[in-house]
Protein backbone atom coordinates (compact mmCIF):
# COMPACT_ATOMS: atom_id res chain seq x y z
CA UNK A 1 0.00 0.00 0.00
CA UNK A 2 1.52 3.50 -0.91
CA UNK A 3 0.55 7.23 -0.97
CA UNK A 4 -0.25 7.12 -4.51
CA UNK A 5 -2.96 4.45 -4.25
CA UNK A 6 -6.62 5.16 -5.39
CA UNK A 7 -8.94 5.91 -2.72
CA UNK A 8 -10.82 2.73 -3.03
CA UNK A 9 -7.16 0.67 -2.11
CA UNK A 10 -6.86 3.11 0.69
CA UNK A 11 -10.30 2.15 2.08
CA UNK A 12 -9.92 -1.48 1.68
CA UNK A 13 -6.53 -1.41 3.51
CA UNK A 14 -7.93 1.05 6.02
CA UNK A 15 -10.79 -1.54 6.42
CA UNK A 16 -8.36 -4.98 6.42
CA UNK A 17 -6.21 -3.05 10.00
CA UNK A 18 -4.25 -1.06 7.66
CA UNK A 19 -3.52 2.08 9.89
CA UNK A 20 -1.14 4.35 7.83
CA UNK A 21 -4.20 3.88 5.35
CA UNK A 22 -6.20 6.39 6.30
CA UNK A 23 -3.53 9.01 7.40
CA UNK A 24 -3.19 8.53 3.36
CA UNK A 25 -6.38 8.99 2.45
CA UNK A 26 -7.48 11.45 5.31
CA UNK A 27 -4.33 13.87 4.02
CA UNK A 28 -5.35 13.79 0.32
CA UNK A 29 -8.83 14.88 1.10
CA UNK A 30 -8.30 17.04 4.30
CA UNK A 31 -7.45 20.48 2.43
CA UNK A 32 -9.66 20.13 -0.89
CA UNK A 33 -13.15 19.46 2.28
CA UNK A 34 -11.04 22.33 4.37
CA UNK A 35 -11.13 24.71 1.45
CA UNK A 36 -14.90 23.97 0.63
CA UNK A 37 -15.63 24.51 4.33
CA UNK A 38 -14.00 27.76 4.76
CA UNK A 39 -15.48 29.41 1.55
CA UNK A 40 -18.93 28.01 1.92
CA UNK A 41 -19.44 28.61 5.38
CA UNK A 42 -20.32 31.38 7.10
CA UNK A 43 -17.36 33.55 9.15
CA UNK A 44 -18.99 32.95 12.16
CA UNK A 45 -18.40 28.88 12.03
CA UNK A 46 -15.21 27.49 13.23
CA UNK A 47 -13.81 25.59 10.24
CA UNK A 48 -11.63 23.43 11.59
CA UNK A 49 -14.19 21.68 14.00
CA UNK A 50 -16.77 21.64 11.30
CA UNK A 51 -13.80 19.13 8.91
CA UNK A 52 -12.61 17.41 12.07
CA UNK A 53 -16.09 16.49 12.67
CA UNK A 54 -16.49 15.49 9.39
CA UNK A 55 -13.56 13.29 8.98
CA UNK A 56 -14.44 11.49 12.16
CA UNK A 57 -18.14 10.89 10.78
CA UNK A 58 -16.38 9.50 7.72
CA UNK A 59 -14.21 7.29 9.91
CA UNK A 60 -17.18 5.89 11.70
CA UNK A 61 -19.15 5.36 8.66
CA UNK A 62 -16.25 3.80 6.63
CA UNK A 63 -17.71 0.41 7.22
CA UNK A 64 -20.07 1.13 4.79
CA UNK A 65 -18.67 2.80 2.41
CA UNK A 66 -19.50 1.56 -0.96
CA UNK A 67 -16.53 0.77 -2.63
CA UNK A 68 -17.54 1.65 -6.35
CA UNK A 69 -18.76 5.29 -5.06
CA UNK A 70 -16.40 8.26 -5.46
CA UNK A 71 -14.77 9.18 -2.51
CA UNK A 72 -13.93 12.68 -3.16
CA UNK A 73 -17.81 12.94 -3.63
CA UNK A 74 -19.15 10.97 -0.19
CA UNK A 75 -16.39 12.97 2.35
CA UNK A 76 -17.65 16.37 0.56
CA UNK A 77 -21.45 15.03 1.30
CA UNK A 78 -20.04 14.48 4.73
CA UNK A 79 -18.56 17.89 5.46
CA UNK A 80 -21.50 19.56 3.65
CA UNK A 81 -24.00 17.76 5.87
CA UNK A 82 -21.98 18.60 8.70
CA UNK A 83 -22.15 21.92 8.30
CA UNK A 84 -25.95 22.50 7.80
CA UNK A 85 -26.06 20.40 11.21
CA UNK A 86 -23.85 22.63 12.71
CA UNK A 87 -25.76 25.63 11.38
CA UNK A 88 -28.84 24.62 12.48
CA UNK A 89 -27.40 23.87 15.85
CA UNK A 90 -26.49 27.47 16.17
CA UNK A 91 -29.52 29.21 15.14
CA UNK A 92 -28.21 32.78 15.52
CA UNK A 93 -27.02 31.81 11.71
CA UNK A 94 -29.65 31.25 9.44
CA UNK A 95 -29.32 27.64 7.64
CA UNK A 96 -32.19 27.71 5.07
CA UNK A 97 -29.81 30.05 3.25
CA UNK A 98 -27.63 27.10 2.42
CA UNK A 99 -31.06 24.95 2.04
CA UNK A 100 -32.91 27.24 -0.32
CA UNK A 101 -33.81 26.64 -3.65
CA UNK A 102 -32.04 27.94 -6.81
CA UNK A 103 -32.81 30.63 -8.74
CA UNK A 104 -32.69 33.29 -6.24
CA UNK A 105 -29.28 34.92 -6.58
CA UNK A 106 -30.80 38.03 -8.19
CA UNK A 107 -31.78 39.11 -11.99
CA UNK A 108 -30.56 37.29 -14.53
CA UNK A 109 -27.37 38.94 -15.77
CA UNK A 110 -27.04 40.23 -19.61
CA UNK A 111 -23.66 39.20 -20.53
CA UNK A 112 -24.28 40.15 -24.26
CA UNK A 113 -21.45 42.92 -24.06
CA UNK A 114 -19.29 41.39 -21.71
CA UNK A 115 -15.65 40.62 -22.78
CA UNK A 116 -13.17 38.55 -21.25
CA UNK A 117 -11.78 40.37 -18.23
CA UNK A 118 -8.99 42.60 -18.03
CA UNK A 119 -5.81 41.14 -16.55
CA UNK A 120 -5.60 43.92 -13.72
CA UNK A 121 -9.17 42.33 -12.37
CA UNK A 122 -7.91 38.95 -13.16
CA UNK A 123 -4.55 39.70 -11.17
CA UNK A 124 -7.25 40.83 -8.12
CA UNK A 125 -8.54 37.36 -7.73
CA UNK A 126 -5.22 36.58 -6.60
CA UNK A 127 -6.28 38.44 -2.90
CA UNK A 128 -7.82 36.39 -0.53
CA UNK A 129 -9.84 39.24 0.72
CA UNK A 130 -11.36 40.12 -2.64
CA UNK A 131 -11.76 36.48 -3.36
CA UNK A 132 -13.67 35.86 0.30
CA UNK A 133 -16.00 39.19 -0.46
CA UNK A 134 -16.54 38.22 -4.01
CA UNK A 135 -17.84 35.04 -3.29
CA UNK A 136 -19.18 35.95 -0.18
CA UNK A 137 -21.44 38.10 -2.30
CA UNK A 138 -23.28 34.93 -3.78
CA UNK A 139 -26.10 32.53 -1.95
CA UNK A 140 -24.66 29.80 0.28
CA UNK A 141 -25.95 26.83 -2.47
CA UNK A 142 -24.10 28.83 -5.32
CA UNK A 143 -21.18 29.54 -3.25
CA UNK A 144 -20.98 26.01 -2.84
CA UNK A 145 -20.73 24.82 -6.54
CA UNK A 146 -18.64 27.33 -7.86
CA UNK A 147 -15.96 26.64 -4.84
CA UNK A 148 -16.42 22.51 -5.60
CA UNK A 149 -16.73 23.20 -9.81
CA UNK A 150 -14.02 26.02 -9.93
CA UNK A 151 -11.46 25.33 -6.76
CA UNK A 152 -12.16 21.30 -6.33
CA UNK A 153 -12.58 20.42 -9.56
CA UNK A 154 -15.52 18.54 -9.02
CA UNK A 155 -17.73 17.79 -12.14
CA UNK A 156 -21.62 19.37 -12.48
CA UNK A 157 -22.71 15.18 -11.47
CA UNK A 158 -20.51 14.84 -8.74
CA UNK A 159 -21.68 18.32 -7.00
CA UNK A 160 -25.11 17.39 -8.13
CA UNK A 161 -24.37 13.92 -5.71
CA UNK A 162 -23.24 16.02 -3.10
CA UNK A 163 -25.81 18.45 -3.47
CA UNK A 164 -28.48 15.56 -3.87
CA UNK A 165 -29.87 18.08 -6.89
CA UNK A 166 -30.10 16.51 -10.24
CA UNK A 167 -26.90 18.10 -12.65
CA UNK A 168 -28.89 20.54 -14.84
CA UNK A 169 -30.47 22.36 -11.50
CA UNK A 170 -26.52 22.52 -10.68
CA UNK A 171 -25.18 23.46 -13.86
CA UNK A 172 -28.30 26.41 -14.10
CA UNK A 173 -26.74 27.68 -10.67
CA UNK A 174 -23.60 27.57 -11.22
CA UNK A 175 -24.21 29.42 -15.02
CA UNK A 176 -26.20 31.78 -12.62
CA UNK A 177 -24.01 32.58 -10.29
CA UNK A 178 -20.95 33.32 -12.86
CA UNK A 179 -23.50 35.58 -14.35
CA UNK A 180 -24.24 36.95 -10.98
CA UNK A 181 -20.18 37.02 -10.65
CA UNK A 182 -19.26 38.72 -13.56
CA UNK A 183 -22.34 41.66 -12.54
CA UNK A 184 -20.86 42.29 -8.98
CA UNK A 185 -17.61 42.74 -10.75
CA UNK A 186 -18.81 45.09 -13.06
CA UNK A 187 -20.42 47.13 -10.80
CA UNK A 188 -17.66 47.11 -8.52
CA UNK A 189 -15.80 50.97 -8.52
CA UNK A 190 -12.89 51.14 -10.76
CA UNK A 191 -14.01 47.96 -12.96
CA UNK A 192 -16.37 50.39 -15.08
CA UNK A 193 -15.63 50.30 -18.58
CA UNK A 194 -13.17 47.07 -18.03
CA UNK A 195 -15.67 44.93 -19.40
CA UNK B 1 -32.14 30.80 -32.75
CA UNK B 2 -31.51 33.80 -34.23
CA UNK B 3 -28.03 36.09 -35.01
CA UNK B 4 -28.14 37.81 -31.56
CA UNK B 5 -28.50 34.86 -30.01
CA UNK B 6 -25.83 32.96 -30.91
CA UNK B 7 -23.28 36.03 -30.17
CA UNK B 8 -25.32 36.19 -26.86
CA UNK B 9 -23.93 32.66 -26.29
CA UNK B 10 -20.67 33.33 -27.43
CA UNK B 11 -19.80 36.22 -25.46
CA UNK B 12 -21.54 34.38 -22.44
CA UNK B 13 -18.77 31.66 -22.73
CA UNK B 14 -16.19 33.77 -23.47
CA UNK B 15 -17.08 35.70 -20.03
CA UNK B 16 -17.51 32.45 -18.27
CA UNK B 17 -14.43 31.15 -19.62
CA UNK B 18 -12.57 34.01 -18.56
CA UNK B 19 -14.18 34.28 -15.78
CA UNK B 20 -13.84 30.50 -14.38
CA UNK B 21 -9.82 31.56 -15.05
CA UNK B 22 -10.00 34.33 -12.76
CA UNK B 23 -11.70 31.87 -9.95
CA UNK B 24 -9.02 29.39 -10.41
CA UNK B 25 -6.68 32.38 -9.14
CA UNK B 26 -8.19 32.22 -5.93
CA UNK B 27 -5.74 31.15 -3.21
CA UNK B 28 -6.92 27.51 -1.64
CA UNK B 29 -7.31 28.00 2.29
CA UNK B 30 -5.26 25.91 3.92
CA UNK B 31 -5.81 23.63 6.59
CA UNK B 32 -3.97 24.04 9.83
CA UNK B 33 -1.24 21.92 10.40
CA UNK B 34 -1.47 18.99 12.46
CA UNK B 35 -5.48 18.78 11.79
CA UNK B 36 -5.26 15.06 10.86
CA UNK B 37 -2.91 14.61 13.89
CA UNK B 38 -6.05 16.26 15.98
CA UNK B 39 -8.63 13.95 13.81
CA UNK B 40 -6.64 11.41 14.62
CA UNK B 41 -6.47 11.60 18.45
CA UNK B 42 -10.30 12.14 18.39
CA UNK B 43 -10.79 8.78 16.49
CA UNK B 44 -8.39 7.15 19.06
CA UNK B 45 -10.48 8.42 22.03
CA UNK B 46 -13.70 7.36 20.49
CA UNK B 47 -12.10 3.66 20.30
CA UNK B 48 -11.08 4.09 23.90
CA UNK B 49 -14.76 5.13 24.86
CA UNK B 50 -16.44 2.26 22.79
CA UNK B 51 -13.35 -0.24 24.43
CA UNK B 52 -14.64 1.08 27.93
CA UNK B 53 -18.13 0.89 27.89
CA UNK B 54 -17.55 -2.85 25.92
CA UNK B 55 -15.68 -3.18 29.09
CA UNK B 56 -18.19 -1.64 31.47
CA UNK B 57 -21.47 -4.03 29.91
CA UNK B 58 -18.95 -7.04 29.90
CA UNK B 59 -18.41 -6.50 33.31
CA UNK B 60 -21.80 -5.51 34.66
CA UNK B 61 -23.13 -8.78 32.55
CA UNK B 62 -20.74 -10.95 33.97
CA UNK B 63 -21.17 -9.45 37.60
CA UNK B 64 -24.65 -9.56 36.99
CA UNK B 65 -24.20 -13.54 35.83
CA UNK B 66 -22.66 -14.29 38.75
CA UNK B 67 -24.72 -12.63 41.09
CA UNK B 68 -28.02 -14.76 39.80
CA UNK B 69 -25.50 -18.08 40.06
CA UNK B 70 -24.72 -17.54 43.86
CA UNK B 71 -28.18 -16.56 44.57
CA UNK B 72 -29.82 -19.50 43.43
CA UNK B 73 -27.26 -21.71 44.67
CA UNK B 74 -27.35 -19.69 47.99
CA UNK B 75 -31.02 -20.08 47.98
CA UNK B 76 -30.39 -24.44 47.55
CA UNK B 77 -28.11 -24.15 50.27
CA UNK B 78 -30.51 -22.97 52.75
CA UNK B 79 -33.01 -25.08 51.46
CA UNK B 80 -30.41 -28.00 52.21
CA UNK B 81 -29.70 -26.65 55.62
CA UNK B 82 -32.82 -26.08 56.90
CA UNK B 83 -33.68 -29.83 55.59
CA UNK B 84 -30.07 -31.09 56.94
CA UNK B 85 -29.83 -31.42 60.55
CA UNK B 86 -27.34 -28.91 60.94
CA UNK B 87 -29.49 -26.56 62.34
CA UNK B 88 -30.85 -28.73 64.92
CA UNK B 89 -27.19 -29.90 66.30
CA UNK B 90 -26.44 -25.73 66.19
CA UNK B 91 -29.70 -25.38 68.57
CA UNK B 92 -27.88 -27.71 70.61
CA UNK B 93 -24.97 -26.72 70.83
CA UNK B 94 -26.73 -23.03 71.95
CA UNK B 95 -28.82 -24.57 74.56
CA UNK B 96 -27.13 -27.26 75.77
CA UNK B 97 -23.35 -25.82 76.20
CA UNK B 98 -22.09 -28.33 79.13
CA UNK B 99 -23.01 -31.26 77.23
CA UNK B 100 -21.37 -30.32 74.04
CA UNK B 101 -18.05 -29.03 76.24
CA UNK B 102 -17.90 -32.59 77.36
CA UNK B 103 -17.91 -34.53 74.37
CA UNK B 104 -16.90 -31.72 72.35
CA UNK B 105 -15.43 -34.03 69.87
CA UNK B 106 -18.50 -35.94 68.97
CA UNK B 107 -20.52 -32.84 68.66
CA UNK B 108 -18.22 -31.08 66.43
CA UNK B 109 -18.05 -33.87 63.98
CA UNK B 110 -21.73 -34.77 64.11
CA UNK B 111 -22.43 -30.66 62.98
CA UNK B 112 -19.82 -31.00 60.40
CA UNK B 113 -21.72 -34.42 58.43
CA UNK B 114 -24.64 -33.03 58.90
CA UNK B 115 -23.39 -30.02 56.63
CA UNK B 116 -24.70 -30.13 53.27
CA UNK B 117 -21.21 -30.26 51.74
CA UNK B 118 -21.09 -30.29 48.66
CA UNK B 119 -23.59 -27.21 47.81
CA UNK B 120 -21.45 -25.10 50.09
CA UNK B 121 -18.24 -26.25 48.47
CA UNK B 122 -19.69 -24.81 45.37
CA UNK B 123 -21.37 -21.60 46.96
CA UNK B 124 -18.09 -21.41 48.21
CA UNK B 125 -16.02 -21.62 45.23
CA UNK B 126 -18.15 -19.33 43.40
CA UNK B 127 -18.44 -16.41 45.83
CA UNK B 128 -13.92 -16.46 45.96
CA UNK B 129 -14.79 -16.24 41.83
CA UNK B 130 -16.54 -13.16 41.80
CA UNK B 131 -14.13 -11.69 44.30
CA UNK B 132 -11.14 -12.55 42.53
CA UNK B 133 -13.55 -11.22 39.52
CA UNK B 134 -13.78 -8.24 40.61
CA UNK B 135 -10.52 -7.63 41.88
CA UNK B 136 -8.91 -8.28 38.16
CA UNK B 137 -11.53 -6.06 36.10
CA UNK B 138 -10.58 -3.32 39.14
CA UNK B 139 -6.89 -4.07 38.52
CA UNK B 140 -6.81 -4.39 34.57
CA UNK B 141 -8.82 -0.99 35.18
CA UNK B 142 -6.44 0.87 36.67
CA UNK B 143 -3.39 -0.26 34.62
CA UNK B 144 -5.19 1.14 31.49
CA UNK B 145 -7.18 4.19 32.74
CA UNK B 146 -4.91 6.12 35.34
CA UNK B 147 -7.08 8.99 35.35
CA UNK B 148 -10.21 7.28 36.25
CA UNK B 149 -13.58 6.74 34.72
CA UNK B 150 -14.96 9.99 34.85
CA UNK B 151 -12.43 11.37 32.65
CA UNK B 152 -12.74 8.75 30.26
CA UNK B 153 -16.63 8.76 30.05
CA UNK B 154 -16.96 12.74 29.56
CA UNK B 155 -14.51 12.56 26.29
Amino acid sequence: MQRTDTDAILVEAFLKGDDEALRFLYERHIPGVYNFIARTAPPEVDVEDIVQEAFIKAWRSLKGFKRDKNFKTWIFTIAKNTLLDRLKSNRTISFSLLEEGMGEDGPAFDPADRRPLPDEVLQMFESDKYASELLGNLKPPSRAVVVMHVLEDLSFREIGEVLGEPMDTVKTRYRRAIQELARLLASKPGNEGKF
Amino acid sequence: MNQFDGLQRKTSVNMADSLESALRKIPARTPPSGLFERIRTSIDSEIQLRALRRRVWGFAAGLLGIVAVIFGFWNLLAQELAQSSFMEYLRIFWSDRDMVMANWNDAASSLLESLPVANLIIWLILSFFIIGFVWKALETWGKSHPHGIVRHLSV
